[in-house]
């Protein structure tokens, strides 16, 4: 992972943790720090990513003085300048760093479109339904663990569950795999994370993982999520496994068969994490 | 079957022109030069050549050495000048055109490839052509199963073996099962090979890279014809395991990644076991449900059944950390890709490094 992304996570985290703010982190980074320890072969496919997905959880988004400060950390403290085309809820600096800021569905706070107001026109945050309950078994990221740069650093940070990281990962795949918002590059990289996602968890995530999908089985959310894993990702010829089989990254080196394989291995396990 | 020098005489006068561009004019076993035979061909388009033959019907490294110095002997400078000495055989491999190139000597192969080399004005150069005739190849799979530990023995004891029969005691004591038989073709399909020497007092490796490569390619080709079945388990405590494995007399042996892991090579959450039968386990899941059970999808330990001879030999470990050795670990990192390779690397230098002194 690249050096400039790891400064960059470090100063947010370092930020929030002064004012006692959980920094969750999501999207392809928040797979890459869940993951990036685990010693196997599919560790070395989780993709490299440039950009922050920074999830606010819903706890701290209801107590105004904490709003302030979030408001405070990324305009004021870390200079981040927010890039028109995104109303409020995606910032840049540096020319490169750039910064999403999500949060889950809140009743209590103002919305307006897909947007929650944090910070009236200061910080909007992009509302990300399927993270309704992502504050639940929060996944702890020392970054001594990640980066060698920050070996006797104690900062930390927050990455979704594993069936937290798959839901918002499914979702994200069904937005992009058809309709009006279709875009192949973007599906085949949602597509890819579930795969990495299921392929990584191992049998101590499994368990809460079903927990989880047990205590939520009939919210909207998992009622959909089943069904997006039902039509894209139940059988190695549906179009989830297939998007990540015309890759030329997947396995290069490998027959078919073999790589047949190892999407028959995840097909069986996301059904049984789902229970499907 | 093999052809017969005769064969290999008959099918130059009838399909020579079919397989290289060549027209022959006239092949004879009978000439004045002391070798196989004399035969007249014309290159398409090209001059008439006259060639001294030495005829082979498996075309060995050693035997090519052989023909080579037939040829030398049987002319001299000056009927150089006038006839081009010249190996025929139904195939002649890469390694073995080598041999011939370095000596300046033509060839040509029933299979459609040759090299005719006449300083300074011809030179023709066709290869690549398969060998069309695999039953002349040297005696094959002695890489893969029983017979490869004769190749694992002379590299893992680069001092080399003073008789057959403590090459046979030395695969036997380290849980190989070989026969003097076994080992004394092996070997001579070794020295054919030029790959070992072979004293009357000495059998020792000549040449442990080669020996070394051809052993990964008959692995690979092993690994690619096999159809080993996979259990996989959760698994509580591994070495609770294992000990329960050594105590109750079960055959096993840590492997792959995990092996690697043990030996300092690489990291990995998987762990990956031989076992000869899965009953054994089936067995002591039932007893440990606590400690083992079956798990398809998410279990961390995968058993592989295997009855390959290869597995079981020269063991390391104690009892209750059973492990395979560096060269079947090697061997399967090779083939593991993409993070295997990286580690065969490692475990190459100390093979090797052992037969380096």
């Amino acid at each position: 992972m690249d050096n400039m992304i790891i400064q960059q996570l470090a100063e947010l985290a370092r930020a929030c943790e002064k004012k006692d703010i959980k920094p969750i982190i999501c999207g392809g980074l928040g797979v890459y720090l869940s993951y990036c320890n685990k010693e196997n072969e599919i560790q070395n496919m989780i993709r490299a990513t440039q950009d922050i997905d920074l999830m606010l959880c819903k706890e701290d988004l209801l107590q105004e003085s904490k709003r302030n400060a979030i408001a405070e950390i990324i305009t004021d403290e870390l200079k981040y300048s927010v890039q028109p085309e995104k109303q409020l809820h995606g910032f840049k600096k540096d020319d490169n760093m750039e910064l999403d800021i999500l949060v889950p569905p809140i009743d209590e706070l103002t919305k307006k479109n897909y947007r929650l107001r944090i910070v009236k026109s200061i910080l909007h945050g992009h509302i990300t339904e399927e993270a309704k309950f992502i504050d639940e078994d929060l996944n702890t990221i020392e970054l001594c663990n990640i980066s060698e740069e920050y070996r006797t650093s104690d900062i930390r940070l927050y990455t979704p569950s594993p069936t937290n990281l798959m839901i918002m990962k499914l979702y994200a795949f069904n937005d992009r795999c058809q309709g009006k918002r279709h875009d192949p590059d973007r599906a085949m990289a949602h597509a890819w994370d579930v795969y990495i996602i299921i392929m990584l968890s191992d049998i101590a995530d499994l368990k809460p993982g079903q927990k989880f999908v047990a205590r939520h089985s009939e919210s909207e959310i998992l009622q959909k999520t089943k069904n997006i894993v039902e039509n894209h990702f139940s059988k190695p010829e549906q179009l989830g496994w297939q998007t990540i089989l015309s890759s030329s990254n997947f396995y290069p080196d490998t027959s078919m068969q073999e790589k047949e394989e190892q999407l028959y291995q995840a097909t069986a396990r996301i059904k049984r994490w789902f229970g499907i | 079957m093999r052809l017969t020098e005769q064969e290999i005489i008959d099918k130059l006068n009838t399909r020579i022109n079919e397989c290289l561009p060549l027209s022959l004019i006239e092949a004879a076993q009978e000439g004045n030069y002391n070798t196989d035979a004399v035969i007249d061909f014309a290159i398409q388009d090209g001059p008439r050549i006259k060639a001294a033959i030495e005829l082979l019907t498996t075309a060995t490294p050693k035997a090519i050495i052989e023909k080579i110095n037939t040829l030398k002997n049987a002319l001299t400078e000056n009927s150089m000048q006038e006839i081009v000495p010249m190996i025929v055989a139904p195939y002649i491999g890469n390694k073995q055109a080598e041999l011939l190139s370095k000596n300046n000597i033509s060839w040509i192969d029933l299979s459609g490839n040759m090299l005719i080399s006449i300083p300074p004005n011809i030179y023709i150069e066709r290869t690549g052509n398969p060998n069309k005739y695999p039953d002349t190849a040297p005696i094959k799979k002695i890489y893969q199963g029983t017979s490869s530990l004769v190749s694992r023995a002379l590299l893992l004891n680069p001092d080399g073996f003073s008789s057959l029969n403590q090459i046979v005691e030395f695969i036997n004591e380290r849980s190989g099962k070989i026969t003097t038989g076994t080992v004394s073709k092996v070997l001579k399909s070794l020295e054919e090979e030029l790959l070992i020497n072979r004293t009357r007092s000495n059998i020792l490796v000549k040449q442990p890279e080669q020996l070394l490569e051809n052993l990964t390619e008959g692995y690979a080709e092993y690994a690619r014809s096999k159809k080993e079945k996979r259990y996989k388990y959760e698994v509580e405590n591994i070495d609770s395991l294992c000990k329960i494995l050594s105590d109750s007399g079960i055959d096993y042996a840590n492997c792959g990644f995990y092996a690697a892991r043990i030996k300092g090579f690489g990291m990995t959450g998987q762990i990956t076991i031989f076992i000869k039968s899965i009953n054994d386990i089936i067995n002591i899941s039932e007893d440990k449900q606590n400690l083992i059970c079956p798990d398809e999808e998410f279990g961390q330990l995968t058993f592989i059944e295997s009855k390959n001879p290869c597995v079981w030999f020269n063991l390391q470990g104690n009892p209750s950390d059973r492990i395979v050795d560096d060269l079947e670990l090697y061997l399967e990192m090779v083939n593991d890709r993409p993070r295997g390779p990286k580690i065969a690397n490692q475990l190459k230098q100390v093979i090797l490094g052992r037969n380096n002194g």
